[in-house]
């Protein structure tokens, strides 16, 4: 059940997530080229924002998204897409299923609201697809790289703040660093003299 | 004393006999005792020997709620036209009953009806239909009596379970009651919240005037209020006098099954030793015995003992460094666990526990005690840390895997019995997982035999002693032949005999390679069985180490508001004649008579020693 939640998780998260992010993306690039080249690239070209446009550009299906810096701006939205996915989604395979499953779901979503007919790709998106599962390889590799927000930064940021002493992993046994009697635990203080040692573990970080 | 202050029988019962529905014995066996006010009245006796089917037969439970076979009179006060006189408690409705008697029960919840400590107090003045100024009155008198002025402003159900009973003590301290009954007040609480309630007692022992029955098993700690103690076995009185005279005679409290106070205990044999003058009055308090002690010392104690000490405990220290020379069975790494609600309950406990190791865990409530074993029973995931059994993640392993290798017996054996009869209670488990039929019938009757249960295999288990429960629940475990068995309060609500009995149960199962953790409040017993103890404290390990190190830490465990057992806190007040930590009263007493030069062998001690 874990694992089938995951894959839903991935397909809907990127469902959702290409399109918002596509438009914040065009966004940028259309300010940055207007800095650097005063030339205006727009995505709708004065049309109402419509999600088939946004989805056919996505699936590279709409001519214009293939042109310059169009391209760039989708390419970007799928692999900053896939690495978010990533940091969501922990099951690799679900995560590159999730690219072939999204793409699937717009696909139908086209052809079910907007009568494209029902093929499994269409000629100009081939490619995307296979570039987009590279993509999301190289993501899910990254992420796996990436380190997870561990069990103290999450406590932190509640305002819980963790000594130092505390977060030092002692492996035991140990020796009490006064009298040297075997510990077999990391206690406040030695059962043999009484010594209080808690933080002289902490900074040995036990043997 | 307080019967100075008054004469007054306010309590008189006269040839009570007393007998449940559909029973053929009797409970109480022409009891006949009165009771004068103002007298602070310890009523003592093993489990199920009718303590509190006496005291309901005073408070009017019996008979107007419970019904059964009573013979004889109980009398309580009663006014009539303004005139004080006793009347009989069957002739009275229980409204009338509750301006006279009130009660504290074991559990205080089951006692409230509202949100409020304030509310709380005036519910049952106000029940009465007293006049406001009056409720206030009664308000003030019951904070003064019990205490509790830094509870007022309070939710109830914001209180830990001391204060919880504190106000529950209050409450029925606002009825004014002609008699207070308090029926085990301190037996569901830690050992902070005991002395709080204790504490409250004491106070009501100084501001009432009220007869106060107070049934308890912490003799050590209310002894010294008491001014009469009531022993019970099997329904009947069998001692009634001052506290220095009743434990005079620690024998007839041992063959009942309860343990005497260590303080007297230990005095009392040492008089037969001959090595303390006769004269010499039984101490109710531990450091009045060791002020006894110390004295006598001071003219008698050579430097023998200190030689021997030393061999004690590098005796010790090598058996607790052999039991560590085998494979853990449990390792814990770093654990931390925060519940959903942002109370941090662990706080990064890394620990071992090897195989055939028997390991008591004590600290208050709220220590993480409960947590650590929800953690190793893989019923809590880490919130960081990993938890291994047997070499192997806990959170990899199945419910049915955890319940081979480890078995978990709670603290109310009932919780765990729910077939039909002892055979299928003890074959359950090993049905559970599949095992063939001749293999369940092998273990099953291995367990039986264990357990000493053969001749009740069809008898059903509800219907059997609390005892013979504690050792079906045990052998329902047994039979599925755990390696690691964790017992969680295996004390609770059971006096010293049967607590004993169970825990030496579980040595045997110790002996023969099981690995034991005990979680206990219980300082005796813990001292006496355990080998290892492990302190907590606020989600951290305090100390850890062989049971006679730990208890010698008495400043350390005082941090945790925590004490070693009586005889243990003994013996330490008498260090400076080179006495060793003792942990029972039979090893305190061996002690002194070698120090009082009359070293005595461990038989002859053993003699007088009758309880080992």
């Amino acid at each position: 059940m874990g694992k089938i939640i995951e894959y839903v998780k991935a397909t809907w998260f990127g469902f959702i997530t290409l399109p918002v992010l596509l438009v914040i993306i065009q966004f940028f690039v259309r300010e940055l080229y207007l800095m650097q080249y005063g030339i205006i690239i727009t995505l709708y070209k004065g049309h109402p924002i419509a999600i088939n446009y946004i989805v056919r550009w996505l699936l590279l299906i709409d001519k214009e998204a293939l042109q310059g810096s169009n391209l760039a701006a989708v390419i970007i939205t799928w692999i900053l897409g896939w690495i978010f996915v990533s940091d969501w989604v922990r099951d690799k395979k679900a995560i590159a299923s999730g690219i072939f499953l999204t793409y699937i779901a717009y696909i139908l979503y086209l052809s079910l609201y907007h009568g494209y007919p029902v093929t499994l790709y269409f000629p100009e998106s081939f490619y995307q697809l296979i570039a987009s599962l590279i993509f999301a390889t190289v993501a899910t590799q990254l992420s796996t790289k990436r380190r997870r927000i561990g069990f103290f930064e999450r406590l932190e940021k509640v305002g819980i703040k963790v000594p130092e002493k505390y977060k030092v992993s002692i492996n035991v046994p140990t020796k009490c660093p006064a009298c040297g009697a075997i510990l077999y635990s990391n206690p406040y203080y030695c059962w043999k003299c009484g010594e209080a040692i808690e933080d002289k573990l902490a900074t040995v970080g036990g043997s | 004393m307080q019967e100075a202050r008054n004469n007054d029988i306010v309590l008189k019962i006269e040839n009570l006999w007393f007998k449940f529905q559909g029973s053929k014995e009797y409970v109480l066996k022409n009891i006949n005792l009165t009771f004068r006010r103002g007298e602070f009245v310890l009523l003592i006796g093993p489990s199920g020997c009718g303590k509190t089917t006496l005291i309901n037969t005073i408070n009017g439970i019996i008979p107007h709620v419970i019904q059964g076979i009573k013979k004889g009179k109980v009398y309580i006060p009663h006014k009539q036209n303004e005139e004080a006189n006793l009347a009989e408690v069957s002739e009275l409705k229980l409204p009338e009953i509750s301006k006279h008697v009130a009660t504290v029960f074991q559990d205080p919840e089951t006692q409230f009806f509202t949100l409020s400590v304030i509310d709380e107090i005036v519910f049952g003045p106000e029940n009465l239909k007293l006049p406001p100024e009056e409720i206030e009155r009664r308000l003030k008198f019951a904070i003064k009596a019990t205490g509790i002025e830094d509870l007022l402003e309070k939710d109830l159900m914001s209180l830990s379970g001391g204060q919880k009973q504190r106000v529950a003590i209050a409450s029925a301290m606002a009825m004014m009651p002609d008699i207070l009954i308090l029926d085990e007040p301190t037996t569901n609480l830690d050992p902070r919240g005991a002395a709080e309630v204790l504490k409250t007692i004491a106070e009501l022992r100084k501001k009432t005037n009220a007869l106060i029955i107070l049934i308890e098993h912490r003799l050590e700690e209310v002894s010294k209020y008491a001014d009469r103690v009531l022993v019970m076995n099997n329904g009947e009185i069998i001692a009634d006098g001052p506290p220095r005279e009743v434990y005079n005679n620690p024998d007839l409290l041992y063959e009942i099954g309860i343990r005497p106070p260590w303080a007297a205990e230990t005095i009392v044999r040492l008089k037969r030793l001959g090595l303390i003058d006769e004269s010499i009055p039984t101490p109710l308090s531990p450091d009045e015995a060791a002020d006894i002690l110390f004295r006598e010392l001071e003219t008698k104690a050579n430097a023998k003992v200190l030689h021997e000490a030393e061999q004690i405990y590098s005796r010790e220290e090598e058996e607790y460094a052999n039991t560590h020379t085998r494979e853990p069975v449990i390792e814990i790494k770093d654990l931390w666990h925060q519940y959903p609600d942002g109370t941090i309950a662990l706080k990064g406990i890394s620990l071992k526990i090897h195989k055939g190791e028997f390991v008591g865990i004590i600290g208050q409530n709220g220590a993480g005690k409960t947590t650590l074993l929800l953690h190793i029973l893989g019923l809590l995931r880490p919130s960081h840390g990993v938890v291994k059994v047997f070499g192997r993640n806990v959170l990899e392993m199945s419910v049915g895997e955890l319940s081979q290798k480890i078995g978990l017996i709670f603290q109310n054996p009932d919780l765990m019995l729910f077939q039909n009869t002892v055979w299928d209670e003890i074959a359950f488990g090993p049905r559970n997982i599949g095992l063939p039929r001749d293999e369940i019938v092998q273990r099953v009757k291995e367990s039986l035999e264990m357990m000493r249960l053969v001749g009740f295999e069809k008898r059903h288990p509800r219907a059997l002693s609390r005892g013979q429960r504690h050792r079906v629940a045990v052998a329902s475990i047994l039979s599925m032949r755990p390696q690691i068995i964790i017992a969680d309060e295996p004390t609770t609500g059971q006096d010293f005999g049967a607590s004993k009995k169970y825990l030496e149960l579980l040595r045997k199962l110790n002996e023969a390679g099981t690995t034991i953790i005990v979680v206990s409040h219980d300082m005796d017993l813990i001292a006496r069985f355990t080998k290892r103890v492990i302190v907590l404290k606020e989600g951290r390990v305090l100390i850890d180490g062989p049971t006679r190190y730990v208890f010698s830490r008495e400043d350390v465990l005082a941090e945790t508001d925590l004490a070693p057992p009586y005889v243990t806190r003994i013996g330490n007040r008498l260090r400076k004649f080179g006495m060793p930590t003792v942990l029972t009263v039979e090893e305190l007493v061996y002690h002194l008579a070698n120090l009082m030069e009359v070293p005595l062998k461990e038989e002859e001690i053993m003699e007088v020693v009758k309880s080992g």
